[in-house]
């Protein structure tokens, strides 16, 4: 971005100013008064023998001036109070929780919470919910408590196709063990709601309660809770009488139903655990089909990255894919002497993520052999149901590597960090690393001392794991690439440097899997390097593109 | 403070950030470690403020949120064009400053610190509406809170206004187009240097750059805001 700002900038520039191309950079610090005397006396020299450069300098004077037109904007009346509220949810939460829709869901709740508490002063003076002024919310009140619900699907025709599409008819949860998440403390993961099965804490919908019913309800509620009934009841009263007919039918169906209801709760709590952005995107849909559309999508991604692959399938699968990729013998043989497995079936999985990446899928005649005869019944599902192939691969690649990486971490444990271990690191740490680490957001700040913490401890441990580790790290981060190719951030992965894979690689050169026993040599320490995969001679003797330049966001985006 | 309540205040943390306040030094805050307390940055009033939201002050966050939260929301109005994306912006940077709380060291001044990570959440903001593939709002379409208080101005009024309030609207629009025209770099050091009045080392702090690229990522941006506006300013200029 920096760079292109500068070609654009310069080149525009240079052929259109009167002053010298070395005398524009300074142009901005001259005007301020930064530019030391030596310089700022020859932008002056070039100002005094040039009519063009003075009138350019006034154009940009003026310019600059214009910019006061500018309306001063201000946050709104009620900002600071949502802010403060909002903080004192998070701090009553007991800490900033790990996805950003948390974030933005705030504000949202806050303004609920806020209508409420203008509702509730009124409410203190009527002293209880049985008066008559509140009849009409008793009545009402099954639907009200839903309405949150409902709003989130909109109309009974959506839920209902939601509710054919089965898209939530099973929990996509990734299958026992395979919740670990790597780049967070292991006791920091937010629980995984994703599939959103709580329906066993779930009471069921029903169309009306009986008034005494109600009111044991609202007694029964937290204050909270009755705000937020107030809060839905006045939205009620402001919908049209189409509107309210609509919400009606849709709150009769789904006490009718309790499939549906099932499905309003998982869509729901799903929904809710998706990234404000994705969110934002399914919530304004144009239609309900487009909505549906996306939800697919979003639900399909989640199939393929919960698959993990049964050991001796993994294995089948790497042998074949491995036969099928053009690699000289010699090099094969390089690759599998004196490794452990998992470490040869990363150092494959890598290749084979870098051969897609770079140069497609392989043929469809490898997918249906591989899914005839080596994948297990709900390999094979899970990735039958994708339509694209080349995310089908993406799929199969991301199972195999998270297999791999799981079992090496159930081998070599990771040390447990805490919050206090953490801040004892951060307070050794020199200032400069500490103030880099300070100026992180906080999740990201706490994943980088985790890291460092992590690295640091495992040199008290037996060899085995810290040559384990790196390699662990490595392969996850790979991992992450491609589920951001899966779920559609990214179209390509990030490749560092000679076509090795290693976003950790910015400060200096590592190899991307340790050295020793057990472990081939990184790229910088095999002799002259014709192991490396980016060296591989191609099926007609010349080498494959396996090199590509970084792609990354700019350095100091973190 | 006296001394034992100081060390009551202090319990439970580590030892090395407690410092045992004479009672004639009642009035200065406990400070973190020996090498922050001789920071010369503990002279800026926020950083006082924000040591106290540290030790679990509410009402000293409260009065940085006001005294920041005006200067947020309008930088990141002029970024992004969208007073709700701006909010939304601005309360997740309070939220990161409440999370640090517990980690915050005053070792720069507090706006440089607090428009770091405004940067940082500005980029990451950026970063995920692309990833999103979400087709940028022109300023006249609305937003979801419907129309922004500039295009609402201009639509409602345009008609009606008498010649020099519209050309003064007419000249906002235009030197908001040319703002937008700027790469989103030269955008926020332009807004940072023009109305936060930042020096060229706070800028280059702020958004990790070095005071030289700062220098020219400003001249850049001066000489194409001159470009875009060239024909306003030969028109005011005949």
């Amino acid at each position: 971005m920096f760079l292109f700002d500068f070609a654009i900038g310069g080149l525009a520039m240079t052929a259109k100013s009167a002053f010298p191309p070395e005398q524009l950079e300074n142009i901005a610090a001259y005007l301020d008064g930064e530019l030391p005397e030596e310089q700022a006396a020859e932008i002056e020299r070039t100002l005094a023998t040039s009519p063009e450069a003075r009138q350019e300098l006034q154009e940009m004077v003026a310019a600059w001036e214009m910019l006061d037109v500018l309306p001063r904007i201000r946050a709104t009346e009620a900002f600071t109070k949502q802010t403060l509220a909002s903080i004192r949810v998070e701090a009553a939460a007991g800490g900033r929780p790990k996805r950003r829709w948390v974030e933005h869901a705030i504000p949202v709740a806050m303004w609920g919470v806020l209508l409420g508490v203008v509702a509730a002063v009124s409410f203190a003076v009527a002293a209880h919910w049985g008066r008559q002024e509140y009849e009409p919310v008793l009545e009402k009140l099954a639907l009200l408590e839903n309405e949150p619900l409902y709003r989130e699907v909109g109309s009974l025709k959506f839920l209902q196709k939601l509710h054919e599409s089965g898209l939530f008819a099973e929990d996509v949860s990734p299958q026992d063990g395979a919740a670990f998440d790597l780049t967070w403390f292991p006791q920091q993961r937010s629980p995984d709601i994703r599939g959103g099965a709580s329906d066993a804490d779930a009471t069921w919908i029903v169309a009306q309660y009986d008034r005494a019913e109600a009111i044991k309800r609202v007694e029964r509620m937290p204050q909270a809770e009755r705000e937020r009934i107030l809060a839905a009841f006045q939205r009620l009263q402001q919908m049209s009488s189409d509107q309210l007919a609509a919400l009606e039918q849709l709150h009769r169906a789904v006490a009718a139903d309790p499939d549906l209801q099932v499905t309003l709760r998982r869509y729901v709590q799903w929904l809710r655990s998706l990234d404000v952005l994705e969110r934002d995107r399914i919530r304004s849909a144009g239609s309900d089909d487009e909505r549906l559309a996306l939800v697919r999508d979003a639900r399909q991604s989640e199939r393929l990255l919960a698959l993990r692959l049964q050991p001796e399938e993994l294995e089948r699968i790497i042998s074949l894919v491995e036969q099928r990729l053009p690699i000289p013998e010699e090099v094969r043989r390089r690759f599998n002497g004196g490794q452990s497995q998992a470490a040869r079936q990363l150092r494959f999985l890598e290749m084979i993520a870098r051969a897609i990446d770079l140069r497609g899928t392989p043929g469809a005649e490898t997918w249906e052999e591989l899914e005839k005869h080596l994948m297990s019944e709900r390999a094979r599902s899970v990735l039958a149901a994708e339509p694209n192939i080349e995310r089908r691969w993406w799929g199969l690649l991301h199972a195999a590597l998270m297999t791999v990486v799981e079992q090496l971490v159930r081998k070599h444990p990771p040390p447990v960090a805490d919050t206090e271990k953490l801040d004892e690191l951060l307070d050794q740490l020199p200032d400069d690393e500490r103030n880099r680490i300070l100026r992180l957001s906080p999740e990201d700040a706490r994943r980088e001392l985790w890291r460092r913490y992590v690295m640091r401890e495992l040199q008290q441990r037996p060899k085995a794991d810290r040559e384990a580790w790196p390699a662990i790290w490595q392969a996850h981060r790979l991992a992450q690439e491609i589920r951001a190719v899966i779920t559609g951030e990214r179209t390509s992965l990030r490749w560092i440097g000679g076509g090795r894979f290693d976003p950790r690689k910015r400060g200096g050169e590592r190899p991307p899997f340790p050295r020793g026993r057990g472990f081939p040599n990184g790229p910088r320490g095999g002799g002259p390097g014709a192991d490396r995969p980016g060296n591989v001679p191609g099926p007609e003797g010349r080498r494959l593109p396996f090199r590509r330049e970084p792609v990354g966001p700019p350095k100091d985006m973190t | 403070m006296a001394c034992s309540e100081a060390i009551r205040h202090a319990a439970g943390r580590d030892w090395r950030r407690v410092r045992f306040v004479r009672p004639e030094d009642e009035t200065r805050t406990l400070v973190s470690t020996a090498k922050i307390e001789t920071s010369p940055y503990l002279r800026d009033p926020d950083v006082q403020l924000m040591l106290r939201v540290r030790d679990g002050d509410e009402r000293a966050f409260e009065e940085l949120v006001q005294a920041y939260q005006d200067r947020l929301v309008g930088l990141f109005y002029h970024m992004f064009g969208r007073q709700d994306v701006a909010e939304d912006l601005t309360q997740d940077v309070f939220l990161r400053v409440y999370a640090a709380r517990g980690r915050y060291r005053p070792t720069a001044r507090f706006s440089t610190w607090l428009f770091r990570i405004a940067h940082n959440v500005a980029m990451n903001y950026r970063r995920s509406k692309r990833h999103a593939k979400e087709v940028p709002l022109k300023t006249t379409e609305s937003g979801p809170l419907g129309m922004q208080p500039l295009e609402r101005l201009i639509a409602e009024k345009s008609a009606l206004m008498p010649s020099r309030q519209l050309a003064a609207v007419e000249q906002q629009k235009i030197v908001r187009d040319a703002i937008e025209k700027l790469s989103e770099r030269q955008r926020m050091v332009v807004l940072l240097n023009r109305f936060e009045h930042m020096s060229y080392a706070d800028i280059a702090a702020v958004m990790n750059l070095s005071t030289d690229a700062v220098k020219s990522l400003l001249s850049r941006a001066r000489r194409n805001l001159r470009e875009y506006l060239e024909p306003v300013l030969k028109r005011e200029q005949r």
